[in-house]
């Protein structure tokens, strides 16, 4: 009984090890990967942040990033893209509180209206900057949640009002949902009309200036062929200077994997799929011996019970569903145990064990905002789930089939 | 008289990675309906094999067996499983009861596994009373004395009315006075119809038996 009982908690811990290990592994790609809000069209998301430029025929050339020009007189105008939008971020931007002197650092983003088109905020109260307000250069802006309550103490009725970042009065359009710093490409705490910076569209040299530019497109491939006929066309009218667009747009999952800028620098997606599944495989592999182990030295304790069972008429069928059932018992209490575990790690550590397998950790961000997709995401469950009936099969399925497959008195001896 | 169980030139060979072992060879065998058989002979000789192979707990390598003129070798599962529930009840030396049910739940498990079996634990209570156990029905195993643990293991082989009993040295862990209450009990359940076939070392309680067949290195001696 006491023997009983303590298998039971090593296997179920040992079950949580390996359900927490995968799941949390599993809830780091998903994060970057999925679409999860507000980043629901990542499928079909491209992103050209770079143009190669410099004089004709030089070995090495310049990687800047594109112009606001680039965009309006010639990006727009793409058949393979749906959406189009520009944006640059800021950096050491600082929002005033009002009635007192503190301040406090924020996210910013500058921008056009179709990049409400390509993350899909919600809005809690008002509504993006519109067309005209980008337009006419208009000092308003969309502010998070969050946000809110740090400069109004409240997230409601704050449409219309103003605040000051940098020392700039704007006046607040909207309020939506802040999203989360483990998905860059669409967080910000502001969101103001490119135009109010006042250099939006300086150009230094022919497509080269200060905005990134992300893409909605069903077509790839059509994509790229118009970005680079963009280049084409603009180099043979260009005697002495030309410009390229390298490997760009870039899809966001080859985005996931590879931020670099040359694609000599690039790691091919299947050797990190390779790498990430070796990982998974180790980390799965320690418990599943362990309960391998447990399962076979217990199967040895039941296997007299089953024997016993059978010479009184249960037959193999009934048996391997009573293990199967008991075992799974076992395996979903891991299973649980295991989610408790990864939720109070991601939660303890605010969000940085989801940048463990980053390596460029130069982030400076200390509590990422963990949003309720990413803490529910559907994913983890499914792959925890998964994972039990994997282990539970490995674990119980096996070992009872073989001990099944003897004749009776075997069993029971 | 009626032939229930019928073995023919029933063979055993036992095969590991370094030896064979040939457990029984030849062995033809008559039990008629309501007679108390004793198996003896000495240890190793074959005898809990030969009570395996009848109860269908093993496979023989070569012979046939009939039990109630059926043809058994060579059944599905499901079918020798049904077999078992409903036309054998097995003791065992050293009880075999399970661990982790108490004692009225360990005489039910012949019924889960039969339809239609009615009360089933109105049906352990009354085969609990027969084996004057029906005090100690929530027990567990580890609470019970060896003879008491045998008599819960007598009820639990009657307790779903089959008419033969197989018993493996049913005594053979009890000291003479539950050995003496054991006995009485199998002698009841004989009287009451029950074919029976017994392995014991007990040359007494053999004799008290209504035949002995003596088993020498897998033969049958006579
Ligand atoms: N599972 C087994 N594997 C190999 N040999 C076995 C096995 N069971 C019994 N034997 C051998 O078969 C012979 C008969 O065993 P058994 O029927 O248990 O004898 P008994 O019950 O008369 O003491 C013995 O030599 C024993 O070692
Ligand atoms: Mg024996």
């Amino acid at each position: 009984m006491l023997a009983n009982k303590l298998f039971s908690a090593i296997y179920i811990c040992g079950t949580a090890l390996a359900i927490a290990t995968t799941t949390l592994f599993a809830l780091i790609y998903y994060v970057k990967v999925a679409p999860i809000y507000p980043e629901f069209n990542r499928m079909k998301t491209y992103y050209l942040r770079y143009i190669e430029n410099g004089e004709k025929g030089s070995p090495r050339k310049n990687v800047s990033n594109p112009s606001y020009p680039l965009v309006r007189d010639h990006l727009r105008k793409l058949k393979s893209a749906s959406i189009v939008s520009a944006e640059t971020s800021g950096w050491d931007d600082y929002v005033q509180l009002p009635g007192d002197d503190r301040e406090i650092e924020v996210d910013l983003k500058l921008t056009d209206p179709e990049f409400f088109k390509l993350y899909e905020y919600d809005f809690l109260e008002g509504r993006p900057f519109t067309a005209e307000e980008f337009e006419g250069g208009v000092l308003t802006g969309a502010i998070s949640d969050r946000l809110a309550m740090d400069i109004f103490g409240t997230d409601t009725g704050i449409v219309g009002r103003t605040f000051s970042l940098n020392y700039q009065e704007y006046r607040v359009c909207g309020v939506f949902r802040e999203g989360s710093q483990l998905l860059p490409d669409s967080y910000a705490q502001v969101i103001l009309p490119l135009t109010t910076d006042e250099e939006y569209d300086e150009e230094w040299r022919p497509f080269v200036g200060g905005v990134s530019v992300t893409f909605v497109s069903d077509d790839g491939k059509a994509l790229k062929e118009e970005v680079d006929e963009i280049a084409r066309k603009f180099n043979s009218s260009n005697p002495d200077y030309e410009v390229g667009f390298l490997d760009l747009p870039r899809s966001h999952i080859v985005n996931v994997f590879n931020s670099g800028i040359y694609q000599e620098e690039f790691v091919p997606i299947r050797s990190v799929v390779k790498k990430n599944l070796l990982i998974l495989l180790v980390l799965l592999l320690i418990p599943a011996l362990n309960l391998s182990g447990l399962i076979s030295s217990r199967m040895d304790m039941r296997s007299s019970e089953i024997g016993i069972r059978r010479s009184f008429g249960g037959t193999r069928f009934q048996l391997l569903k009573q293990v199967l059932w008991e075992n799974l018992v076992l395996t979903i209490s891991g299973g649980v145990l295991g989610l408790v575990i990864v939720w109070l790690c991601v939660l303890s550590s605010s969000g940085q064990l989801l940048t463990l397998l980053d390596s460029n950790n130069s982030n400076e961000v200390v509590s990422f905002n963990l949003t309720p997709e990413i803490l529910y995401a559907p994913a983890i469950f499914i792959v925890a789930f998964l994972l039990c009936v994997v282990l539970n099969i490995l674990s119980a399925l096996v070992p009872a089939w073989f001990s099944l497959r003897k004749p009776v008195i075997s069993n029971i001896e | 008289m009626e032939t229930v169980i019928k073995l023919t030139d029933i063979s055993k060979v036992y095969t590991t990675k370094t030896i064979e072992t040939q457990a029984l060879e030849g062995i033809n065998l008559e039990v008629n309906k309501g007679e108390f058989l004793s198996i003896m002979g000495p240890s190793g000789c074959g005898k809990s094999t030969l009570l395996n192979i009848i109860g269908l707990l093993d496979r023989p390598s070569g012979g046939e067996i009939k039990l109630f003129g059926k043809q058994l070798v060579g059944l599905r599962d499901k079918e020798m499983a049904r077999f078992r529930n409903e036309n054998l009840g097995f003791v065992f030396q050293s009880f075999h009861l399970i661990p982790t049910l108490n004692v009225i739940d360990n005489v039910m498990v012949p019924l889960t596994y039969r339809k239609g079996a009615g009360d089933r634990r109105k049906l352990a209570r009354e085969a609990l009373e027969k084996v004057g156990l029906s005090h100690r029905t929530t027990h567990f195993p580890s609470q019970l004395s060896g003879g008491q643990a045998q008599r819960v293991a007598i009820a639990r082989a009657i307790v779903g009315n089959p008419s033969i009993i197989l018993a493996d040295e049913p005594t053979g862990n009890l000291d003479s006075k539950m050995s003496e209450e054991v006995m009485q009990l199998l002698h009841g359940l004989n009287r009451e119809g029950k074919t029976i076939i017994m392995v014991t070392h007990n040359e007494a309680q053999a004799r008290d038996t209504d035949r002995v067949i003596h088993l020498f290195d897998g033969h049958l001696v006579l």
